[in-house]
């Protein structure tokens, strides 16, 4: 019997039975996240679990990495799985956490506005639930009906309303987290991380990918409900005109709670499902939330800001609408079979230039890319393009994703870089951070995790189902060659055409 | 040095600034800049390396070492340059004073006041805290919130009148406000004659009781007791306490077992903290040691941080 086979059966017997599965099925449906791989892609990794675990508690999970551990079985964890970049995803199968099974609420402090959650919630529901006892969770990931709390912070978490709250970073207070030991520790000293105190380990597993330990429980904070929540839409002839207001909005004395932008094609996408969806080069949603004087005040200025720079203040209906629609702006996916997202922070004043250069890069890769995205922070936009994919026709699906790797080639000339690392931009890190920060952040994750078992041979290097590493010429190669056969094919149709096609299109 | 404040301020401590303004950084990073730092360049005897991203700091995906640097006691490396995001100047910059009888009424309404969401920073200063300071005045006899505000107009005049609200029924008195807004307490302002004892990040819900019991204990020494929360938050604040004249051995043995009991940690570099770090979170200090060793292969920058004398 393999040493896998033993594991396998070491842990079928320590785990409560309905908690474990290595039904095929259920395997099936965890070797994959937001962006489907082609069945060939097994050739390099072995995405497929050999088992799945549904933990409920903290001493589970370290039990389960323990009976790992001495049989050295690769150990994934993982949430929602609504990121595109393999951080979910095993490469080396062994065993995979399925963290949404622990989704309990543990508490929420009235006094402290802190509220402790399982790594498994979904953000929506947790801001349901605050929203019934007059608080709300004003930063989420745009995938909040579907992403998991510690799903979004292992990632770093930059998403809504980060522009007036801040990113996960600055607002989670402690993490609890299994080592890949198996022991069990808090972040933060006094359990606070607003203000770190005695080698705070809170902002190193933020952002970690799950490669340093597995997050067990979350300290947030949140916020009183505010008074009034106002979202407004105001749509432009172009993107030029977007991004310039978005570059006046950073420069302005007011901070609204969130700004995003969406380009034309995103419509576009959306007329060709059937869908009523307007005729515009661009679109931005400027929310407010506050004190009702407050946001009156801020409105009349970022009205007549917008007003000046060419935008139309859309009804409030619309900006309803859109405000809606924030979590689900890949219903264009139906397109197609899926959608690969590339993520870049890009600073404002370059945004107008990293956008013309991806769509320069778009047409030479004959695909048609939607550009979406909102600000972070007063010089930061977070720049999301997806296109549609078919793993169906899987050469040209798996030549495609050198578009995600392109485009942070763009962002990256232009000083942005990818939001994060997972498996396949792992190799990004060379171009994120120096070569002697690179070594150090290696040395912690063999420090912390020596045999590399917790999501290991990602974030901080990309490495096989074998162990092979592969390193940054090879993978650039790799990523030049399916740039060169994406262009041998025509440019990307769809099953049903897009009316008036695409900017410089045959559709 | 300020060498670029468009738009991100990135502060240059290089050797030669730094040796002069040791106590202003050391100042700085204990009144709470830390929650604010995207990226730390740090030099560390075996190694330079960077806390963020150098580019220009966001946050996002990847190992992010700023606060467990900044809560080293900067045993890990010397920093010699910061990146912080900075804000435009707002229309109006107001400092508001609001003077309570009692210290326990000025928390209740400070944290109150922080949920409303119109105040910068909330702050809280004891009767006397401004004689501690060498060109300071006091604010008046009793505890005093202070309370900073910016926008224009139309929110500030909506801010004070909920502030004012909120100070009235915790038995608060609504007192000067002005355009000079209060700084981080500079240790070089601080006068020759007043001792800083430690500053302490506190829960913000036990922060009357620390008040109490700290200044008892600075009774029983004959010692006057001050003290300044700087960041009164919901959640956590920092507790700078003040003492006039220098404490005993004995009175400073008695606030160490206090802070010790009470699991507080000083921030910055102080002797206390590995005992408090080595009793309450041994596998995290283990796993600092680690990075320590890696930077620092002969321990020689601040080992006694790391419980190693």
């Amino acid at each position: 019997m393999v040493q896998s086979e033993i594991a396998k059966r070491s842990l079928m017997s320590a785990v409560t039975p309905e908690r474990i599965s290595d039904e095929k099925i259920e395997r099936l449906v965890t070797s994959h996240d937001l962006a489907p791989m082609p069945k060939v892609a097994a050739l390099a990794l072995k995405m497929m679990p050999d088992v799945v675990i549904h933990p409920k508690e903290a001493e589970e999970v370290s039990e389960v990495v323990r009976i790992a551990n001495g049989w050295n079985m690769p150990v994934t964890p993982r949430g929602g799985a609504s990121w595109g970049f393999g951080g979910a995803v095993p490469n080396k199968g062994g065993a995979l956490l399925d963290m949404t099974s622990m989704d309990r609420i543990i508490g929420l402090d009235v006094e402290r506005g802190i509220v402790r959650v399982q790594p498994g919630v979904v953000w929506l529901r947790l801001d349901e639930w605050l929203n019934r006892r007059g608080y709300f969770v004003p930063y989420y990931p745009s995938s909040a009906p579907g992403a998991t709390i510690g799903g979004w912070i292992s990632t770093g978490g930059v998403g809504v309303g980060g522009y007036k709250y801040g990113a996960a970073r600055d607002n989670v207070r402690n993490l609890q987290i299994v080592l890949p030991s198996g022991q069990i520790i808090n972040t933060a000293h006094n359990l606070d991380s607003k203000h770190p105190s005695q080698f705070d380990l809170t902002s190193l597993f933020v952002g970690s990918e799950g490669s340093l330990g597995i997050v067990t429980s979350i300290d947030l904070q949140v916020y009183p409900k505010p008074d009034v929540f106002f979202p407004t839409t105001y749509s432009f002839p172009n993107m030029d005109h977007v991004y310039a207001a978005m570059s006046k909005i950073s420069e302005s004395r007011l901070r609204p709670y969130h700004v995003a932008f969406v380009d034309g094609n995103y419509f576009r996408f959306l007329r060709a499902m059937g869908r009523e969806a307007p005729e515009v080069g661009g679109i931005l949603n400027i929310i407010f939330e506050g004190p009702k004087e407050k946001v009156e005040e801020e409105l009349k200025f970022f009205d007549q800001l917008m007003t000046s720079i060419g935008g139309k203040r859309e009804s409030d209906e619309i900006a309803q609408h859109e405000w809606k629609e924030r979590s689900y702006e890949l219903r264009s996916k139906k397109l197609g079979t899926g959608a690969v997202i590339g993520e870049a922070l890009v600073s404002v004043d370059k945004a107008g230039i990293v956008a013309n250069e991806t769509i320069k890069l778009v047409r030479k890769m004959k695909m048609n890319v939607s550009v979406m995205g909102y600000l972070i922070d007063r010089n930061t936009v977070a720049f999301l393009p997806f296109y549609l994919t078919d793993e169906r026709r899987w050469i040209k699906a798996i030549s495609s994703l050198s578009f995600v790797k392109k485009f942070l080639d763009v962002a990256n000339k232009h000083g942005g870089r990818g939001v994060g690392l997972g498996l396949f931009m792992a190799n990004n890190i060379y171009k994120m951070r120096d070569r002697n920060t690179v070594e150090l952040l290696r040395y912690i994750k063999e420090s912390i995790d020596p045999e590399g078992r917790i999501n290991g041979g990602k974030t901080v290097m990309f490495q096989t189902r074998y162990g092979i590493r592969v390193g940054p010429r090879l993978f650039r190669f790799g990523m030049n060659a399916l740039a060169f056969i994406k262009r041998l094919y025509p440019r990307d149709k769809y099953d049903r055409p897009v009316p008036g096609g695409f900017p410089g299109g045959e559709h | 040095m300020i060498i670029d404040i468009e738009p991100i301020a990135c502060i240059d401590f290089t050797m030669g600034d730094w040796a002069h303004e040791p106590l202003r950084l050391l100042s700085a990073i204990n009144s709470g800049i830390d929650g604010i730092l995207r990226n730390v360049k740090v030099i560390s005897p075996d190694r330079m390396f960077q806390t963020g991203y150098d580019n220009f700091p966001a946050n996002g995906g990847g190992y992010d070492l700023t606060k467990m640097y900044m809560s080293s006691g900067l045993s890990l490396g010397i920093p010699y340059e910061f990146a912080m995001p900075l804000r435009p100047i707002p229309d109006i910059l107001l400092k508001k004073v609001y003077s309570f009888k009692k210290p326990e009424d000025a928390i209740r309404a400070g944290i109150s006041m922080h949920k409303t969401g119109y105040p910068r920073i909330v702050k809280l200063r004891s009767a006397g805290f401004e004689s501690m300071l060498s060109s300071g005045n006091a604010l008046s006899n009793e505890d005093n919130l202070v309370v900073k505000l910016e926008g224009n107009q139309s929110i500030i005049d909506a801010a004070e009148k909920s502030l004012d609200e909120i100070a009235k029924k915790s038995g608060g008195v609504a007192k000067d406000k002005s355009s000079d807004v209060p700084k981080f307490i500079d240790p070089t302002s601080i006068s020759p004659s007043s001792w800083l004892i430690g500053i302490c990040a506190c829960d913000s819900l036990e922060l009357s009781t620390i008040i109490n019991d700290l200044s008892k204990i600075a009774r029983q020494a004959n010692k006057q007791f001050q003290y300044c929360v700087s960041d009164l938050d919901p959640n956590a604040s920092i507790l700078v306490p003040m003492l006039q004249g220098p404490p005993s051995e004995e009175t400073l043995g008695k606030i160490g077992s206090y802070l010790v009991d009470r699991r507080l940690p000083l921030r910055g570099n102080s002797s206390w903290n590995p005992v408090l770090g080595d009793s309450r979170a041994p596998v995290r200090i283990e796993l600092v040691r680690g990075i320590k060793r890696y930077l620092d292969s002969q321990m020689i920058l601040n080992p006694h941080t790391m419980g190693v004398y």
